[in-house]
């Protein structure tokens, strides 16, 4: 069951993530963070970038993105590092959005999408290499 | 937002060490201000797409970031672990 938090963020967020992107929010996050995956924080490119040599994410890696909203950082990061990521948040509509965008990057085959909260995730010890998780409150 | 510290110490007690922290508060400040700048430069577009009320709530969200962080009340941070096996 959803606490009350959450209940309230999946609202307010899939209220946002039913807004389809327009040419003006990708112009604006390019010029803002690099990317239009469709984010809304601050996480930049080069920051992602960074992410992914910290980690060492390479191909065969399994990496898991906590609150991932429409896939960034998670899916930029399973192109460029070519591992495999799933995608976790409470939003549903979110998360559809990144799996089409996960297609378009042609990504989808390394990439999955899981409705779960960040505090009862349904996944064994030992499921992933590397675990990110950017811009969001818990 | 608590200290750096504080973050770090909790990823200790679940098992993350070491734990690496790169303080990203000037990045963070910057990006903010960009998202607020950028986004009145495209405030016409903006506004068709997300509607008056988003549009203005978004921009009042980023202006109260941006002066947290200039007042030292807001940081940012990345946080590096490895679990041992």
């Amino acid at each position: 069951m959803r606490s009350r938090d959450e209940q309230d963020a999946a609202a307010t967020f899939s209220e946002r993530y039913g807004r389809p992107a327009s040419d003006a929010t990708r112009e604006l996050e390019r010029l803002v963070i690099g990317g239009d995956f469709g984010a809304n924080g601050y996480t930049t490119m080069a920051q992602a970038d960074l992410i992914a040599k910290r980690l060492g994410l390479r191909g065969g890696h399994r990496l898991l993105d906590v609150g991932s909203g429409r896939g960034w950082p998670g899916l930029y990061l399973a192109k460029v590092a070519e591992c495999t990521v799933v995608l976790t948040d409470v939003p549903e509509l979110g998360l559809r959005t990144a799996q089409e965008r996960a297609a378009v990057e042609g990504i989808a085959e390394r990439s999955a999408a899981v409705v779960a909260s960040a505090r009862r995730l349904p996944f064994g010890v030992e499921s992933f290499d590397a675990v990110v998780h950017t811009d969001v409150l818990c | 937002m608590g200290s750096g510290r504080e973050q770090a110490e909790l990823l200790e007690a679940a098992g993350f060490v070491p734990i690496v922290v790169t303080d990203v508060t000037r990045d963070f400040l910057e990006t903010a201000r960009r998202w607020f700048t950028r986004a009145w430069e495209l405030e016409a577009e903006l506004r068709s797409t997300l509607g008056d009320a988003l549009f203005d709530e978004q921009q009042a969200d980023r202006k109260e970031m941006i002066t947290a962080v200039e007042e030292g009340l807001l940081r940012r941070a990345l946080f590096v672990g490895a679990r041992p096996k």
